[in-house]
């Protein structure tokens, strides 16, 4: 049986009425989750780490036919470009031998000079190595997560490195995995030391490039100096390189970094023990 | 941006199987792992969900290039607000060039999921 036509105009107008309800009570909790967020930002990062957690198995196994493409990609690129690698690779190998005698030498000497001064040796580090099972490489945002988390010894705070250089430092730590704020992100803070000059600063993400501010030395800085992390308020290991400088006009010193964050695929965790950034404080609080 | 297409697709198409619950749901998972502010792809699927099941009259019967063409404009719609929030949120501007970037790649991979999504719609038609 048909219901009579007023039925149905009201029961047009209600559920019309009941989308528009949702649409604004929906707009009104994610103003209230903004607020939350910028509120409570632990119980945010906690909801993060959980989140992280449990999507971690899913993220693994899908971001393995995506690993797998980009090396097959990589491997063709290889294979173009293998006579004018293998020519690169022949010179690189004389240079570098010359340096090992440089450095072994060096090596010899420093030591000698060491025993001589009783230089007390520093703290030696821990790695954690761990895969990245996702990034975030957007506009917005630069982040990445990582499949090892505290049950595998990582800690808010570590440096996270690549063969090539620094690429960022441990933000979130969940039980299965922990998130990767990269050097490239606008939230990024480092520490750092430019060299030959000493001259040191903070390392930030301006706009999509990589600068150098509060700087403190008159050393001269120019285009080719390279950037190490420095020890500052016991964040980040000393001397892991970060990049080179591009660019310098004025103050504003600009960096290339030596890891491309969209290219990362396995990544080390830097322990020294230090306890410069500040551990997430226990949720429950006491009373 | 990748759930800006899926979510104006859907909401066009159909908004019976994807409600505007599912968009926000969808985007507080995204803020979550991928480590944006929190509700800020909340509120921007919300509105291209709204945006989407709105003009679905327009959409209808037009050709593939016309949903395109339209599509770049709530892809534009998206990525505005979402970096008026940003600002807001984080109190800082995002760089221009990485904005049109952005905006360029949603709108350019399109086309190869908007095929994907209208097979997939037909599969569901004839499932019903």
């Amino acid at each position: 049986m048909k219901p009579p036509a007023g039925h149905v105009s009201r029961l047009m107008a209600f559920r019309l009425w009941l989308h528009r309800f949702t649409f604004l009570t929906l707009m009104m909790i994610a103003f209230g989750l903004m607020v939350l967020g910028k509120a409570d930002t632990l119980l945010v990062d906690r909801l993060r780490a959980g989140i992280g957690d449990a999507f971690t198995p899913l993220l693994e196994i899908l971001s393995r036919p995506a690993a797998n493409v980009a090396i097959l990609v990589e491997n063709v690129r290889h294979l173009v470009r293998l006579r004018a690698e293998n020519t690169r690779l022949h010179e690189e190998n004389v240079r570098l031998l010359h340096w090992q005698a440089v450095a072994r030498h060096l090596e010899g000497e420093n030591h000698a000079l060491r025993s001589l001064l009783k230089v007390v040796p520093g703290p030696t580090a821990s790695f954690i190595s761990a895969r990245v099972i996702a990034v975030t490489d957007g506009p917005f945002v630069r982040a990445a997560l990582l499949n090892a988390g505290r049950r595998d010894g990582v800690r808010k705070g570590q440096a996270v490195v690549t063969g090539a250089g620094l690429a960022g430092r441990v933000d979130r730590v969940g039980s299965l995995s922990a998130s990767i704020l990269l050097l490239t992100d606008i939230h990024s803070r480092i520490p750092v030391v430019v060299t030959p000059s000493r001259n040191r600063a903070l390392l930030i993400a301006n706009k999509g490039t990589l600068q150098l501010i509060y700087m403190i030395g008159d050393g001269p800085i120019a285009p080719g100096n390279r950037v190490f992390t420095a020890e500052d308020a016991y964040a980040f290991p000393p001397d892991i390189p970060v990049g080179v400088v591009t660019h310098v006009k004025d103050s504003r010193i600009e960096i290339q970094p030596f890891v491309q964050p969209s290219t990362i695929e396995y990544v080390s965790l830097v322990d020294y023990g230090l306890s410069g950034i500040l551990p997430d404080l226990p949720f429950k609080r006491e009373k | 941006m990748w759930t800006v297409i899926g979510v104006g697709y859907w909401s066009i198409v159909r908004p019976d199987l994807i409600r505007p619950t599912f968009a926000f749901v969808t985007g507080v998972f995204e803020d979550l792992l991928g480590g944006a502010p929190l509700g800020l792809n909340a509120l921007v699927l919300l509105c291209v969900h709204t945006a989407g099941a709105s003009q679905k009259r327009l959409f209808l019967r037009k050709s593939f290039f016309f949903w395109w063409f339209l599509f770049s404009f709530i892809a534009l719609f998206a990525i505005l607000f979402k970096c008026f929030l940003f600002a807001l949120l984080a109190d800082t501007v995002t760089r221009l060039r990485e904005i049109l970037l952005s905006y360029c790649l949603t709108v350019l991979i399109y086309p190869a999921f908007g095929r994907l999504f209208a097979s997939l719609e037909v599969l569901l038609a004839k499932e019903e």
